[in-house]
């Protein structure tokens, strides 16, 4: 009996063992928390990227080309958005070598480069050279723009540089020449007046909301465009920004087109709630994100496809006037494949994918301006969209989170401020004020 | 029959005796489930506190820094912290005292007999079996000022559009609604069990006696049942402190602050702005809530 028993117990220990070894050998060939490695001469990578409908498609048809031609294993982790940072937080550093390949954003840059998470690109650009024209692609003052310190930390795989969207069939109903857009805020304002006069529908909508700070990204795109920029550094009388008049100019423009103009519960609109209004043609004139456009063009979800207008509004305080969401690749620091790594870069922000994703939909506001150029591109995009992305993306700046610790605070307490206002019908004074005295606080 | 209660005993007791059935076997036969619960417990609790204890962004590259009480004390002085407090207390009282309500006239309507009751019940505890978040979802396009079902109802009766989830005025009572949709079907199902323990005999003495419906509910079933409203009252009084879901999805924490509840505030401290310190500090303020209420709860419960 007892040699039976001890013959189970036997059997067990060495099922667990197998059992062990296997998620221990899994853990290997998968590049689990060892970050890249190699089995067999063959490399494995692992790629974070944000979830969206572009990423998924590169993890489900691009990648997997890109493994057949280099031999390189990528695993692919999609992260949803609003969970991105958390994740960037706890799951990267310079020690960390979970990851081998990093999607990162403009916000990402001040935390991830002084923690030395990710490395510069400039040596490993250098050295590979100027492959078909690889480097040359993108527009020199978009690179110019998203160097930290002097370095490229990111190549750029999408610019959601800010675009005046509106409705040619609501301008020509409001006595609007839907060919002359609005160019400046002060004409979108104008505008927005007039439709929602003449028409009854609303004369513009925008981000309301105040869930991961999405009002404070239309709010500084206005700023931005009435002349204001974040100071360098983190010298608390350096950022009283909050209450000088480009500040407060943009305010009055966003509390006017949004609670005057807008939709009657704009305040708790995000992006998705502000492109259905424009879709369903209950709205004349939107500002958002480039890549958000072409789902305007869809005449299965939009009842004004063809009848879209685009345009770049023109801004003062220099030409870096056009707020724009970057999104590129990184390479992390701690990768053991740092070449392998920067060829996924090269694949990921190259011209082939970018023209690609254009053409299937995916990606219409790709970071490199030979796509846009690309026949086949051009011929995929609304011609309109295409010029007004051309001139955004030359004035665009991703700066647009203050690039110090407390960058996202301070788009926190703007956020809750002009939700505050936009609920409660408070001055653009009282507004900028209240968020003035919070970011102080932070800064303390 | 005391013949083979004694056959059956036999056997366990001898097992027990090979190794001796003294406190050290009970220890050590408790020790492995203990050790678990203590790894995943225990441990995130004690690093919680920890890190309460600490300056700490992740967002800088500065190392984490002790700082004693100087999160709570940071945390006592801001004025958003104290309105996140106030409106857990609004969000807590208004859902749990209206799923009481709710739930106890639900349950004497359910705990009746007549036809198609069986259904009823059961269709009555589909929203507790959905998901929060999807059931945030659901109600936020119910609730949508614009395009919603409810103002759509509302404006075939002549009344105006509400602007729900986006005016200060009306964002925490859309909140409230709809964690009574979600959750009064679990107040239900305790109180169609404990009306079930209701001596029938008594109701019908009183009745007898020349009780009113309202006086046997009031001077008989509601003492009976005490303890089961006290327990559901304990359950969802936990549930709705660390409610963030249904929120989160709805509305954000806004407009402005409007529905920003400690759940919430934590959140975004540790999550959007990477401060781990003072997010975990608001979580321990948030578990000695919990404690005490608990306890409050309990100590009512107990039998005297």
């Amino acid at each position: 009996m007892r040699f039976r028993s001890m013959r189970r117990t036997g059997a067990v220990m060495v099922l667990v063992a197998a059992v062990a070894a296997q998620t221990g050998c899994s853990g290997l060939s998968g590049g689990g928390s060892g970050g890249a490695s190699g089995s067999a001469g063959a490399t494995t990578l692992n790629l974070l990227m944000v979830e969206q409908d572009s990423t998924k498609e590169l993890r489900t048809t691009l990648i997997p080309q890109f493994e057949k031609s280099s031999g390189i294993k990528v695993n692919v982790e999609l992260v949803p958005e609003s969970g991105y940072d958390a994740k960037l937080a706890t799951a990267v550093d310079a020690t960390n070598g979970q990851y081998d390949v990093i999607m990162t954003g403009a916000k990402h840059w001040n935390t991830l480069v002084p923690r030395k998470a990710i490395v510069p690109l400039d040596d490993l650009a250098k050295s590979s050279g100027n492959d078909q024209g690889y480097l040359d692609g993108f527009p020199h003052t978009l690179l110019d723009n998203i160097k930290v310190d002097g370095k490229t930390y990111a190549m750029p795989y999408q610019v959601g540089a800010e675009l005046l969207f509106y409705n040619k069939d609501l301008f020509t109903k409001a006595g609007l020449d839907p060919q002359t857009p609005p160019t400046t805020l002060a004409e979108v304002v104008a505008a927005a007046q007039t439709i929602k006069a003449k028409t009854g529908k609303a004369g513009f909508v925008g981000r309301g909301s105040r869930e991961a700070n999405e009002n404070s990204f239309l709010w500084l795109m206005m700023w931005f465009l009435n002349g204001g920029r974040w100071p360098d550094g983190a010298d608390p009388a350096s950022f009283s920004v909050l209450t000088q008049p480009p500040a407060l100019t943009a305010t009055k423009n966003y509390l006017d087109l949004l609670g005057k103009y807008g939709p009657k519960g704009v305040s708790n609109y995000g992006f998705a709630e502000a492109q259905l209004a424009m879709q369903q043609g209950e709205a004349g004139m939107w500002l958002d994100a480039a890549q958000l456009g072409p789902a305007l063009e869809d005449p299965a979800k939009s009842k004004i496809a063809g009848e879209v207008g685009y345009a770049a509004l023109k801004g003062q305080g220099g030409q870096d006037y056009i707020v724009g969401a970057v999104w590129g690749f990184s390479v992390a620091a701690a990768t053991k494949h740092q070449q392998q790594a920067w060829k996924l870069v090269q694949f990921l922000t190259g011209a082939k994918t970018g023209v690609a994703q254009v053409v299937s939909g995916t990606n219409g506001s790709s970071g490199r301006s030979d796509v846009l150029a690309d026949p086949a591109a051009q011929k995929a995009l609304n011609p309109g969209f295409v010029s007004a992305l051309t001139e955004a993306i030359a004035h665009t700046n991703p700066r647009y989170t203050p690039l110090i610790p407390q960058g996202q605070q301070i788009r926190g307490a703007l956020a809750l401020e002009l939700s505050n206002s936009l609920s409660k019908g408070r001055t653009p004074e009282a507004t900028m004020k209240a968020a003035q005295a919070q970011v102080q606080g932070l800064l303390k | 029959m005391t013949t083979i209660i004694t056959t059956q005993r036999r056997p366990t007791r001898s097992r027990l005796r090979v190794g001796g059935d003294g406190p050290g076997v009970y220890s050590a036969l408790l020790a492995p489930t203990f050790l678990l619960l203590l790894m995943i417990t225990g441990v995130p609790l004690a690093v919680s506190l920890w890190t309460s204890l600490q300056q700490w962004n992740r967002g800088s590259a500065l190392a984490p820094r002790f700082i004693g009480l100087g999160n709570f004390t940071e945390l006592a002085q801001d004025p958003a912290f104290w309105k996140a407090l106030g409106l857990t207390a609004y969000q807590v009282g208004a859902t749990v005292i209206l799923q009481l309500v709710l739930g106890l006239a639900i349950a004497l309507l359910l705990s009746r007999s007549f036809r198609g009751v069986g259904l009823l019940r059961s269709l009555y505890l589909l929203p507790m079996m959905s998901t929060p978040v999807v059931v945030g979802l659901i109600w936020k396009m119910l609730l949508n000022t614009d395009n919603g079902m409810v103002n759509y109802l509302l404006g075939h009766v002549g009344l105006g559009p509400v602007n729900w989830l986006g005016s200060t005025t009306w964002a925490m009572p859309s909140v409230v609604l709809t964690d009574l949709w979600l959750s009064t079907p679990f107040v239900v199902v305790i109180l169609v069990a404990a009306l079930q323990s209701v001596p029938q005999e008594v109701m019908e003495a009183a009745e007898v006696d020349g009780a009113s419906s309202w006086q046997r509910l009031v001077h008989i079933v509601v003492p009976i049942i005490k303890p089961m409203i006290l327990l559901a009252a304990l359950f969802r009084t936990m549930d709705a402190i660390k409610r963030f879901d249904t929120i989160y999805v709805m509305t954000g924490g806004g407009p402005g602050n409007a529905t920003e509840t400690l759940d919430l505030h934590a959140f975004f401290y540790a999550f959007t702005y990477l401060d781990v310190g003072k997010g975990a500090a608001v979580a321990v303020v948030m578990l000695a809530l919990v404690m005490v209420i608990s306890s409050v709860l309990l100590r009512t419960m107990r039998p005297r």
